[in-house]
């Protein structure tokens, strides 16, 4: 568990790291994607029970992984693409309109 | 019928089912839009009308109140929702003229927006919350990049990073939240909150009042706000500027003042950093919008100067300054909306943008200069418009509440605030030319900015028609306890 | 019953709408019904309105706000008059709710509509002196009203602290919150510091603007000062240095507009010296006076006017002269209205004067107003002379004669000016009147009052080449515009931090949220 944890933090951290350092917007986008799936992989460990099955409510299965982080897990991926998918639209778009994909040249709108 | 779900499912069923209509039935398209937000207007009235009576509960597909999908709706749901659907038939009415390129694609963003703005005020859960934020997020990015030129893609980028970020924290502070209590029904949060250990407490407010911060442009989390307001069409910055940041400020009021009561904060001092935080938002908008040379851009620094006040009212937690923030809520959202409508109209039928070209317009086109410079007049807060109500029920419960400084801030906001819209009403109504001629300009723009300014002065001539009710939203607020229980127990 | 001040306001709007040939008579109608309503009205409080969580006490009569409210409307009329073929739609509108809410203000019993009356006294005022034909005046009105803003949040902050602190909001002299009180008057009323408004905005307005801007802004302040300052001795020496440097900057000035402009501040000492010495028959004097002042200052401003209308906009003392031959009854106005302004026994300003004496004692005080009464003289003398009677070296050409109304109007003043200054009773009896021991035309007191005059003659005589026109530099230093640069160059400052460059942004928000979490956990 706690090595799950752990790696949960590092990708938060690495994906905090890659938006603040690097240039390109398309590695920007990635290092939300990363911050992203580190979020989604702590809510799957919430749930995570050992040897849990799948939740259905029955006498049967005595031991079953909480139902409720998974469904928003699955809520958190669906956001989380469509706004890539608008991220990745305007990357497109930048790059036409200003022929770099530097983001610290994308700064036409200051003061 | 209940009202709380239809007004939730109604525009967004409408959303999908213009493209479709775009295609079949064009002829009655516009009818369409008008008469579905005319009822989704009506719907909300009646919304309104019943809560002031009693707040209502509603779940989803007939689980137990505490594992489906819950709406609940007080009071202050109900005002806010007023105000959405009624800047968004008045948006509407003018986008007919000033809208032309991307006409189905613009109303349905704009349906969705309204539906996920209902979504985001009347939920119950914390979850469902995050989701209507995102979509709401979403769809505004959309829409900041409507325009499709440089300032547009890069303002909607620039929002859509910060956002997403903003978006990581909220949900985060969602996740630690369910860890700690096990459960995201608002009503059974208010119970459970008090399991939640100090630290983590602590940090998960951190984590939502700089989540929902970011989206609601507190400084230093602003700076997506005068990029991106400028760059959307006239009337969608309205819609953002007027309804969607005060949106995400309830949503985090909300979750706010259910994790924790009004005394664990004083407790804990973070009234003292809202107020603080709201000083520091309203002098930094002031003096940035003083710089500005394009209108748009001004207001947008206008914008975040009022979030401020509205901090300020929030963070003296009584009563009083509650009800002020929230009535500063909605008189800045009529207020501002008339404002960057009016300034749409300057900039489509003149092509005037720059402060400096706007001399002469209140020659050519009258009504709508006089319009601009009334709301102007209100926003600085000059009596007998209401923005003079509510900053003089801010200041004097954040005096009787012991905060002096902000309270003499507040009243300094109105000279810097004077300082720059005067600079543009001063440019209005410069005559260069003898005779100018006047513009015709189409009823439908006129109409939204004219009922605006004229809602700001009946407001503000009489506040005790709203004042009341927002007095019994602040208690459900301020008791969230109280509410909860009332509400699940019948 | 009703406020006095709301049907101008009312009306205010009807002249907007209505037609071209029946604006001036429904403007004089309702001017002069007014003052038939006002004579009606009953001393005492009524109109009382629930607001928010206080009562509003629209309508409160009492001796003195009669007596204002008469001279208020009084010479509404006469600039009515005097305007009516000149003013336009917006002009009439403007004007008539600018009356309008300083008439309002001298009626209300509260703080907050006393607030309100004020603000839109403000606002009405800045769009009368925005005039877009002259730049300058683009300018000078912004400085206006940011400066009467900062006023009249200091008088908001004052009432926020009087009301949390004493809990009711009917207008009385203040307890708490003092400073900010006097900010405000001070600025209302053109302390000398707080006045660089003044003479900028009155000067370049359109002629018959500043007649009407002349008499209420002013005025309204000095009325605050009585209502809400109370008595307290410290505010009569400010009063008198304000009286004697407002006409020893008059002096200087050659641009008549603005020689009377500094004259209205150094008028306004006299007044305040007359109400903060605590005496019953200064407070008498002082309001007088203040009657008086809105007469004859209104009538100088009328005439300089007329000189302005009928040579087409020359107004310079150095281009002026030998007006009289031209302008025979301006002439005679003019004459009127020095003489009266200097004191001169059987005028109106002898009267007021001769009040404020008797209820000073203090010798300083004393003092300081038989200067400023010999500054007086000798800047009214100056123009007299300069102006009217002197041969110019060039002729200066009279392209148009001043219209009937401007005549009628300017009559009506001279007229009063005349009556109050042989009759003072007729006035001061609204006020409860004087006790008879003042006898105003005792051969002391006549003596007295010619005193100034004749010793500005003979300064004019001695000193002729100081006091002659020239041209001059105006005052390049004001702390007001460096203040402004200051505020400018912060916000500039802000404004390079928001550099464009998103991944300081974004570094922000993560200090805030460890500043906030760090913070929270200690």
């Amino acid at each position: 568990m706690l090595a799950v944890q752990i790696v949960i933090a590092i990708l938060f951290i690495l994906g905090i790291y890659t938006i603040l350092n690097r240039k390109n917007v398309i590695k920007i986008i990635m290092g939300i994607n990363i911050m992203e799936a580190s979020l989604i992989l702590f809510l799957i460990q919430l749930s995570y029970k050992d040897g849990g099955t799948a939740p259905i409510l029955d006498k049967e299965y005595e031991l079953i992984v909480d139902p409720l982080p998974q469904a928003l897990a699955l809520t958190a991926i669906v956001i989380g693409a469509s706004t890539t998918a608008v991220m990745l639209f305007l990357a497109i778009k930048l790059y036409k309109e200003y022929g770099t994909l530097d983001i610290s040249e994308i700064r036409r709108l200051r003061g | 019928m209940n009202e709380m779900i239809w007004l939730i499912i109604g525009p967004l069923l409408i959303a999908f089912s213009l493209l479709a209509i775009n295609l079949y039935l064009k002829k009655i398209y516009n009818w369409i839009i008008i008469s579905s937000s005319i009822l989704t207007f009506i719907l909300s009235c009646s919304l309104f009308r019943k809560v002031l009576i009693k707040p209502l509960a509603y779940s989803l597909g007939s689980w137990e109140m505490t594992k489906g999908i819950n709406l609940v709706a007080d009071p202050l749901a109900g005002i806010l929702i007023v105000t959405v659907a009624l800047l968004n038939l008045l948006i509407i009415i003018y986008s007919l003229a000033y809208i032309e390129k991307n006409i189905s694609k613009y109303y349905t963003l704009l349906f969705v927006l309204t539906a996920a703005l209902n979504g985001m005020i009347l939920t119950g859960d914390l979850f469902n919350l995050f989701v209507c934020v995102e979509i709401v997020s979403i769809v505004s990015y959309a829409l900041v990049a409507f325009r499709r030129n440089h300032k547009a893609y890069e303002a909607s980028f620039k929002y859509i990073i910060i956002g997403t970020v903003g978006g990581f924290f909220v949900l985060l502070a969602i996740i630690l939240t369910y860890h700690q209590t096990g459960t995201l029904n608002l009503a059974q949060l208010v119970v459970r909150s008090s399991d939640i250990s100090k630290v983590v407490k602590s940090g998960i407010i951190s984590l939502f009042l700089i989540g929902f911060g970011s989206k609601f442009a507190l400084v230093p989390l602003h700076t997506w706000l005068p990029d991106a307001h400028p760059a959307a069409p006239a009337s969608i910055s309205a819609l953002l500027s007027g309804i969607v940041i005060k949106g995400y400020l309830y949503a985090w009021l909300r979750t706010l003042l259910i994790l924790s009561n009004p005394s664990e904060i004083i407790a804990s001092n973070l009234n003292l950093i809202l107020i603080y935080s709201g000083v520091i938002t309203l002098l930094v908008g002031h003096f940035l919008a003083y710089q500005q040379q394009s209108l748009k851009r001004l207001l947008a620094y206008s914008s975040i100067s009022q979030i401020g006040y509205i901090m300020i009212g929030i963070g003296t937690l009584t009563k009083q300054g509650m009800s002020g923030g929230i009535f500063h809520i909605i008189n800045h959202a009529l207020v501002k909306s008339a404002l960057f409508l009016a300034a749409g109209i300057f900039s489509e039928k003149i092509k005037a943008k720059k402060i400096k070209s706007l001399v002469g317009i209140g020659y050519k086109t009258p009504l709508v200069a006089l319009g601009f410079t009334i709301a102007a007049i209100t926003l600085i807060g000059l009596p007998p418009f209401n923005i003079f109500i509510s900053k003089w029920l801010i200041a004097l419960a954040a005096i009787k509440a012991g905060f002096i400084i902000p309270a003499g801030a507040i009243l300094l906001g109105s000279i810097l605030a004077l300082s720059y819209y005067l600079k543009v009403i001063k440019a209005i109504y410069t005559k260069k030319k003898e005779n100018y001629k006047i513009i015709n300009i189409n009823w439908r723009l006129k109409i939204p900015v004219i009922t605006l300014t004229s809602l700001c002065l009946i407001i503000g001539l009489a506040p005790n028609i709203l004042l009341p009710k927002l007095g019994q939203a602040v208690r459900y607020l301020l008791k969230s306890k109280e509410y909860y229980q009332i509400l699940f127990t019948g | 019953m009703i406020n006095p001040g709301i049907i101008y306001l009312i009306a205010s709007i009807i002249l907007y709408m209505s037609k071209e040939e029946w604006r001036k008579y429904f403007a004089l109608i309702t001017a002069v019904s007014t003052g038939i309503i006002l004579f009606a009205l009953p001393q005492g409080q009524y109109l009382q309105l629930p607001f928010l969580d206080f009562e509003m006490i629209l309508l409160e009569v009492t001796a003195v706000n009669r007596f204002i409210g008469f001279i208020f409307v009084f010479f509404s009329i006469a600039a009515v008059i005097y305007g009516i073929n000149l003013f336009s739609r917006k002009d009439y509108c403007l004007t008539y709710f600018y009356i309008g809410s300083s008439l309002a203000i001298i009626f209300v019993g509260d703080f907050f509509s006393f607030y309100i009356c004020w603000e839109l006294m403000t606002i009405s005022s800045y769009f009368l002196i925005f005039n877009n034909q002259k730049p300058v005046t683009r300018e000078t009105s912004y400085y206006y009203f940011v400066m009467h803003l900062v006023g009249a949040i200091s008088l908001l902050w004052g009432i926020l602290l009087h009301y949390s602190a004493v809990g009711t909001m009917a207008l009385t002299t203040v307890k708490v919150g003092l400073p900010f009180f006097i900010l405000a008057v001070a600025i209302k009323l053109a302390f000398i510091g707080f006045h660089t408004w003044l003479p900028k905005t009155y000067a370049e307005t359109p002629f018959y603007i500043s007649v009407i801007l002349s008499a209420y802004t002013t005025k309204v302040g000095v009325y605050s000062f009585y209502k809400l300052l109370g008595s307290r001795q410290y505010l009569a020496y400010a009063g008198i240095v304000t009286a004697v440097i407002g006409v020893l900057l008059a002096l200087s000035q050659t641009k008549v507009r603005k020689l009377l402009s500094y004259h209205i501040i150094s008028q306004i000492g006299y007044m305040i010296v007359g109400l903060s010495v605590g005496t019953a028959i200064g407070k008498k004097g002082g309001l007088l006076h203040l009657a008086n002042n809105i007469l004859y200052k209104g009538l100088l401003f009328m005439i300089i006017g007329a000189v302005i209308y009928s040579t087409k906009g020359e107004e310079d003392l150095i281009n002026l002269g030998s007006l009289f031959k031209k302008l025979p009854y301006t002439t005679v106005y003019v004459i009127i209205a020095a003489v009266s302004i200097a004191g001169i026994p059987f005028f109106n300003g002898h009267i007021s004067k001769l009040l404020l004496k008797k209820g000073t004692n203090d010798p300083i005080l004393v003092w300081g107003m038989y200067i400023a009464a010999i500054g007086t003289s000798l800047s009214f003398l100056k123009i007299l002379y300069f102006g009217f009677f002197k041969s110019a070296e060039q002729e200066i050409e009279t392209k148009q004669r001043p219209t009937k109304g401007m005549l009628v109007g300017m009559g009506l003043l001279a007229a009063a000016c005349l009556i109050i200054g042989l009759r003072p009773q007729l006035l001061l009896q609204i006020l409860g009147g004087v006790k008879k021991e003042v006898n105003y035309f005792s051969l002391h007191y006549l003596w007295v009052g010619l005193q100034p005059t004749l010793l500005a003659a003979i300064l004019l005589k001695l000193a002729y080449q100081w006091v002659k026109p020239q041209p001059h530099k105006s005052h390049p230093f004001d702390l007001y515009k460096l203040l402004g640069r200051g505020f400018n160059y912060f916000g500039s400052k802000l404004s390079q931090w928001h550099n464009g460059n998103l991944q300081r942004y974004i570094l922000w928000i993560l200090t805030a949220l460890v500043l906030l979490w760090g913070q929270a956990l200690i």
